[in-house]
């Protein structure tokens, strides 16, 4: 098996030893929940990350580095105890089998993180072929593991191809597998089997939307339109809007015309950021979008098409129409325009993660929670949050399920 | 100005700005042509550029991507007109393009070839050299693009023989006897690129005489990429070890078959006057500054049975110069520079490897 693996980190790998690794992390112990070195750790990795040159220049760094900043590890810290049962003591689940996604490049770093402050050993199965982001956090990561040794034996970030074989000796000594999605990789996961006490968790695909009100678009200066674009910029084009939680869909709360000179604003103000930020699209992507695009206006019932430059492409519907298994990123947008909130709880499904919102009341929010009924939609966050991390994820509060409640009764 | 107006005027003789004065009308009209009689087309012109009739240049003017035809069913006659059902794989996805031809559309393939091709040839009919197998004509119901390449150009030349033979082996005999016969004045030669260049590694050092050939060749440099074979050296090597120096290469697609662009005596290629190309800045979309790289987009007035007369490609080009070669062809000048990477955004969906689906 040896050759078909790439051992990442720790470093450095010596050949043939991935299963020698694979063995000794069951030998030693894991570490203690929310303890002095996990804690150390974080604050360490996270300044690492904020001082590095080169991690420096990536937002998406930037963003984990803040993420793990002590004052938010101590939030978690508390948000571990709140969750602890009375009578119980916090302890990890052991060796957790990670499978994060391809296309949201530094996912992997949050559920590790989370998974390794509960107190785990880890093992991450990354893609052969990685984004520069992800490979420059690893090797960040890989500094910080060097210089805590307990904690170093305890995490294995490795990399290889097709390969069941492996995926199942993987699974075979693993207390809990982890699929980051989407439903095709769980279906095939789902094949391999786990040990009858293992236990796993798994996000399905999702689609995520932004609910916007024209008014308040309208409402907006040129700066506040701008702030409002780089806001949007970081929700759609971060991870070429393949994140599930991209907005694609975006909703105009409000009258027709009024939606429409709205998204005129916002779009031309969206596409200029995006062009700024050198959002670049290769050839590839951009024939490929076009294709898509007008795929769509000869398959759907979109009545507009229009580019605001080659990053953002804005494809307006005509009534609701359910692309949530056809859609394709790199700043592919489609609009809908509806009288109020409470008309898109009818076209809403269990599939739908995210809403973002702009100039919507607060208590229209909650009356479309409440309207939802069970049909989509676990978080709804302003413009700007769409891939902010959260503990809580597709409705699994990770912290707890990353931990297991051991009942302790004293005889005293 | 009608068809027949452009087909009179030589392919390259009008500076650029002239040259847009009569196309863009006679483009609009094409579009609207197709707008009345292919509905989907129609859609996408109402979504995309509503206002095309008014438009004050080319780039203003809707196009569809070419792998549509993959996908789509887009054509403007009735399937009773359609006399022929071209079809080509152009990508390694193995979705075929299929573009219905009338005997109208065919028609104007043929004149149009006829005025590009003639510009190279002169007016007589040469003996033909096929750096081809004659299978490629002689084989299936669905006509290929290969063949259908070989067929069109058959009607430029005379007593064709075919270089290959069955197997694609070299027929040396057959050319040799073929030259003895022709090869003291001027002949015609045409091939695929790749086939072109095949045939001359394995035929370069039987001292063949090809000095009063003409050669035609086209159909992508992609195969011959991968053995770093450019433009510059084919027509080197083919100069220094047959005697061949007047050497055309031919950028075209099935999609907008008549309508080739021909490369002139300063090695880069040239549109006709019924036709023409944008380079399209990849962040912008709007037309690239010359030397800069983009997408290719190919207009033609040739064709009427299927809406092909705007097709954005998936091949990288770039303008070299406009009114500006010094062989006296004017209009734009450009190199196509490759095909663009196919490429897949990866959604959750592509999580892992899983090795039963053999994924990416």
């Amino acid at each position: 098996m040896d050759e078909r693996i790439e051992i990442l980190l720790p470093t450095p790998a010596g050949p043939g030893a991935w299963e020698d690794r694979l063995a000794a992390l069951g030998d030693v112990d894991s570490p203690e929940p929310f303890g002095a070195e996990v804690v150390a750790f974080c604050r360490r990795l996270s300044a690492l990350l904020r001082k590095d040159e080169v991690a420096r220049r990536w937002p998406e760094i930037q963003a984990f580095a803040f993420w793990i900043r002590p004052n938010a590890v101590d939030r978690l810290r508390r948000h571990h105890l709140a969750l602890t049962p009375d009578g119980a003591v916090m302890a990890g689940r052991g060796l957790i089998f990670h499978l994060p996604p391809r296309n949201v490049a530094l996912l992997f770093a949050y559920g590790w993180i989370l998974a390794l402050l509960a107190g785990n050993r880890n093992v991450v199965r990354l893609p052969a072929h990685r984004a520069k982001q992800a490979d420059i956090l690893l090797r960040l990561i890989g500094r910080a593991l060097d210089e805590t040794p307990f904690l170093r034996q305890g995490q294995l970030f490795l990399s290889y191809g097709h390969d069941d074989a492996i995926s199942a000796h993987l699974s075979s000594l693993c207390d809990m597998r982890v699929i980051w999605g989407g439903d095709e990789t769980i279906r095939h996961m789902r094949g391999i089997a786990l040990p009858p006490r293992a236990s796993e968790l798994a996000f399905a695909d999702r689609f995520s939307m932004a609910a916007l009100n024209p008014e308040a678009v309208l409402a907006l200066t040129d700066d506040g339109c701008a702030d409002l674009a780089r806001s949007l910029f970081n929700d759609v084009f971060w991870f070429d809007q393949m994140a599930c939680s991209s907005p694609r869909l975006f909703v105009w709360v409000g009258e027709a015309g009024r939606s429409f000179a709205a998204g005129q604003k916002l779009y031309a103000a969206l596409g200029a950021v995006a062009v700024r930020k050198g959002y670049g699209i290769d050839a590839g992507t951009l024939s490929a979008k076009l294709t898509y695009c007008y795929r769509a206006v000869l398959d759907g019932p979109v009545t507009r098409l229009r580019f605001f430059g080659a990053p953002l492409a804005v494809l307006s519907l005509d009534h609701f129409f359910d692309f949530r298994q056809n859609v394709f990123g790199a700043g592919t947008l489609f609009e809908l325009n509806l009288p109020d909130l409470a008309a898109l709880a009818r076209y809403s499904h269990p599939k739908d993660q995210t809403l973002i919102h702009f100039g919507i009341p607060a208590d229209a929010l909650a009356l479309f929670a409440r309207t939802l009924n069970g049909r989509g939609f676990d978080r709804m966050v302003p413009v700007g949050q769409a891939l902010a991390f959260d503990m809580v994820w597709d409705g699994h509060d990770l912290l707890g399920a990353f931990s297991r409640p051991v009942s302790v009764i004293s005889s005293l | 100005m009608t068809f027949d107006d452009f087909m009179r005027l030589p392919p390259y003789s009008l500076a650029q700005r002239e040259k847009e004065r009569l196309l863009l009308p006679a483009l609009i009209d094409v579009t609207a042509h197709h707008c009345t009689r292919c509905p989907p087309f129609a859609r996408v012109v109402a979504a995309s550029a509503p206002a095309y009739a008014e438009a004050r240049h080319l780039i203003d003017l809707p196009f569809l991507p070419v792998s549509l035809f993959k996908t789509h069913g887009l054509q403007s006659v009735g399937s009773t007109d359609v006399i022929s059902l071209l079809t080509s794989s152009g990508t390694s996805t193995g979705e075929t393009s299929r573009i219905a031809v009338d005997a109208v559309t065919a028609d104007r393939q043929a004149s149009a070839l006829t005025s590009l091709v003639g510009h190279v040839l002169g007016s007589r009919r040469l003996p033909m050299l096929v750096v081809d197998s004659k299978a490629v004509i002689t084989s299936p119901a669905l006509m290929s693009a290969r063949g259908a390449g070989v067929l069109g150009m058959m009607r430029f030349g005379r007593q064709p023989f075919f270089a290959l033979d069955e197997d694609m082996k070299p027929d040396v005999r057959g050319v040799r006897a073929f030259l003895d016969r022709f090869g003291q004045a001027p002949f015609f030669l045409f091939g695929f690129t790749f086939v072109v260049w095949r045939f001359f590694q394995q035929v370069l050092d039987q001292g063949l005489d090809l000095s009063n050939g003409i050669l035609l060749h086209g159909g992508g440099w992609k195969r011959l990429q991968q053995e770093a074979v450019d433009n510059a050296t084919f027509k080197r090597v083919l100069r220094e070890k047959s005697g061949l120096c007047r050497v055309h290469n031919f950028y075209g697609m099935v999609e907008q078959l008549g309508g080739i662009f021909l490369e002139g005596d300063d090695g880069l290629l040239h549109p006709p006057l019924f036709g023409d190309i944008i380079i399209r800045d990849v962040d912008t979309l709007q037309e690239a500054p010359l030397g800069q790289p983009g997408l290719i987009q190919v207009l033609s007035i040739v064709p009427l049975s299927y809406p092909g007369h705007s097709l954005l490609t998936e091949d990288i080009g770039m303008l070299h110069h406009v009114d500006g070669a010094s062989s006296g062809w004017r209009g734009k000048a450009f190199s196509v520079l490759g095909r663009a990477p196919q490429v897949t955004l990866r959604g959750c969906s592509d999580a892992v490897d899983f090795g039963a689906l053999g994924d990416g």
